[in-house]
């Protein structure tokens, strides 16, 4: 279905002018079928013989976006990763290849001499020496693996069929009414579902001029802002409020959506005023899009959080009420992941009976809407990533020889990425470390989103009768002392 | 003058922005962005404003373009220049 949108695109009076660009290169939707083909000639030079699955590295260069949709169009199975490593952040392993990847693909955008038309002069196949031959599921069918976000150990895969995925964006489009005059930014990456299945393929599948980004950064926004004009944006809370902070003047868009942190009241207003209609999105890695807020509700219901699910989904709390008649979502979505998959291909779980258990808590709402007000467990999101307090607390134990144990947990307080995160730590018996080299370590060892804002050295940490940690009680000492 | 830009502005990273980097650790000829310094968005926009607090200045959007990050000497010449448009 790729292949025909694209056919489709490039064909159409009111779309084959329209063009995909990165701020270096850009192509015109008339002109991708002639880049395919030499994609065509080229792949099994370079991604071997048979098909198989192939690992896609992938960020917002024009071209790791135009060997993406190849790959869609032409039905091949893949995993979609970020490019690889910081180098300010050596410390920081690589999750490993599964092992049903056989190669892992990946472009340098900033090669010398790189033509589109060209595939050799920016595309790289490395073998995956731990590549097994085994099946998984959907094998050969035309399917997505996702990492669900925000991990540094060993994520799960969501593996998606291509259909979904485009039944997904189609939902998207419609709801945000996309088309072929629209001219969308998209400074989020495009390896996450929200910037893939939310933002990038709706575009596509509108045939709307696009304009990747691979910096979140206002200045190189603002960079691009004043070349391309788009009147779309997919934003996060984290950039709303950087608009707010450091724009001065006000830019109109047709329509700004906004989607992986909780966005509060406030900033949902200002921007609105600032910068023209919002609308939030709720989704995940594994269901894609769920809910947005609905333009044609008033501001207030809006910026207070009513989301009306897409077509296809279907929402229920859980029976226990956790506080009032907030309680967990749980999900089913037509058009939604077919399961989890372990780095052997073998399915682990994900649907129960259909339904999807989000670990969100929320309320339902009148007129089919419903709110979502935070995580169910150890978990919050930052700057749009899911930081798991279980993953932080094992890599700074790992990764700090003088920490012994650590409790992490969550300060009610807002900081610019979220909820502040607190790092309660008990050292080993004669070391000595304080707080702030504790912390700086932690640059060191993690990604940015993951580091605590605040770190404290602790005596001991309270426990259960069981031994676990009494998380209650440490979430209270820390609340209390702010 | 210029080199007493570079050194405030050396400061406010280090003192005033949440990027673990120590003054001594600051290399004024490179980029401030992830590729150089390695200031993300949050650190960038709170250098902007800790700017514009520090040398009292207010630097509309149209002003503020990358090459303007690509390396703190730079950043300090337009700060320069701007304060000297503002005595002016």
């Amino acid at each position: 279905m790729f292949n025909d949108i694209l056919i489709n695109n490039a064909g159409a009076p009111e779309t084959g002018k329209n063009t995909l660009s990165d701020g270096r290169f850009q192509v015109s939707y008339r002109e991708l079928p002639a880049i395919f083909d030499r994609l065509d000639e080229f792949f099994p030079a370079f991604a071997g013989p048979g098909t198989g699955c192939l690992a896609c590295c992938c960020q917002n260069s024009l071209p790791e976006a135009v060997l993406l949709l190849w790959l869609l169009a032409r039905g091949r199975d893949f995993l979609l990763l970020p490019r690889t490593g910081t180098k300010r952040q050596p410390g920081i392993a690589l999750p490993p290849l599964p092992g049903f990847c056989r190669r892992r693909l990946g472009i340098d955008p900033s090669a010398p001499g790189l033509t589109l038309a060209a595939p050799a002069s920016y595309i790289q196949a490395r073998e995956n020496p731990a590549f097994r031959d085994v099946p998984y599921p959907l094998a050969g069918r035309g399917c997505v693996f996702l990492r669900t976000s925000g991990s540094t150990a060993e994520p799960k895969l969501a593996l998606h069929a291509a259909k979904n995925l485009a039944a997904n964006a189609g939902n998207c489009r419609d709801r945000f009414g996309l088309t072929a005059k629209d001219r969308v930014i998209i400074p989020v990456p495009i390896y996450h579902m929200y910037g893939l299945g939310a933002g990038f393929l709706p575009a596509i599948m509108a045939g709307a001029s696009v304009s990747l980004l691979e910096s979140t950064n206002i200045i190189t926004y603002l960079d691009r802002e004043k070349a391309f004009l788009p009147n779309v944006a997919f934003l996060t809370p984290v950039l709303c409020a950087m608009f707010l902070k450091a724009r001065k003047g006000d830019y109109l868009f047709r329509l700004t959506v906004t989607a992986g942190d909780r966005i509060t009241p406030s900033l949902y207003e200002n921007y609105e005023q600032r910068f023209g209609p919002l609308v939030n999105l709720y989704g995940s890695t594994e269901l894609g899009a769920i809910a947005t807020s609905i333009l044609a509700d008033p501001l207030k219901t809006r910026s207070q959080g009513a989301l009306l699910p897409l077509p296809g989904v279907a929402t229920r709390f859980g029976s226990g009420a956790v506080s009032g008649d907030t309680a967990e979502l749980f999900c089913r979505h037509e058009s939604g992941f077919f399961t989890y998959v372990d780095g052997q291909g073998q399915e682990c779980g994900g649907l129960k009976d259909g339904w999807f258990q989000t670990q969100d808590l929320g309320r339902s709402l009148t007129d089919n809407r419903f709110q979502v007000n935070g995580r169910t467990g150890y978990s919050m999101n930052r700057t749009g990533l899911l930081v798991a307090f279980l993953e932080v607390e094992s890599v700074m134990e790992q990764g700090i020889p003088e920490v012994d144990q650590v409790a992490v947990t969550a300060r009610e307080e807002e900081g610019q990425r979220g909820k502040l995160l607190v790092a309660c730590c008990l050292l080993r018996p004669g070391a000595d470390l304080g707080p702030a080299d504790i912390r700086s370590r932690c640059f060191q060892i993690m990604m940015r989103h993951q580091v605590p804002d605040e770190v404290q050295v602790v005596k001991g940490l309270p426990r259960l009768a069981n031994g676990k940690l009494d998380r209650q009680a440490i979430a209270r000492l820390v609340n209390e002392k702010s | 003058m210029l080199q007493t830009i570079v050194t405030q502005l050396k400061e406010i990273i280090a003192h005033k922005l949440d990027v673990n980097l120590k003054i001594d650790e600051i290399d004024e000829n490179i980029s401030l962005f992830e590729d150089g310094l390695g200031l993300d968005s949050i650190a960038i926009v709170d250098l902007i404003v800790s700017i514009e607090k520090e040398f009292s200045l207010s630097i509309p959007d149209t002003e503020l373009n990358a090459d303007l990050f690509r390396s703190l000497t730079i950043l300090a010449g337009f700060i320069d220049r701007k304060l000297q448009e503002k005595g002016n």
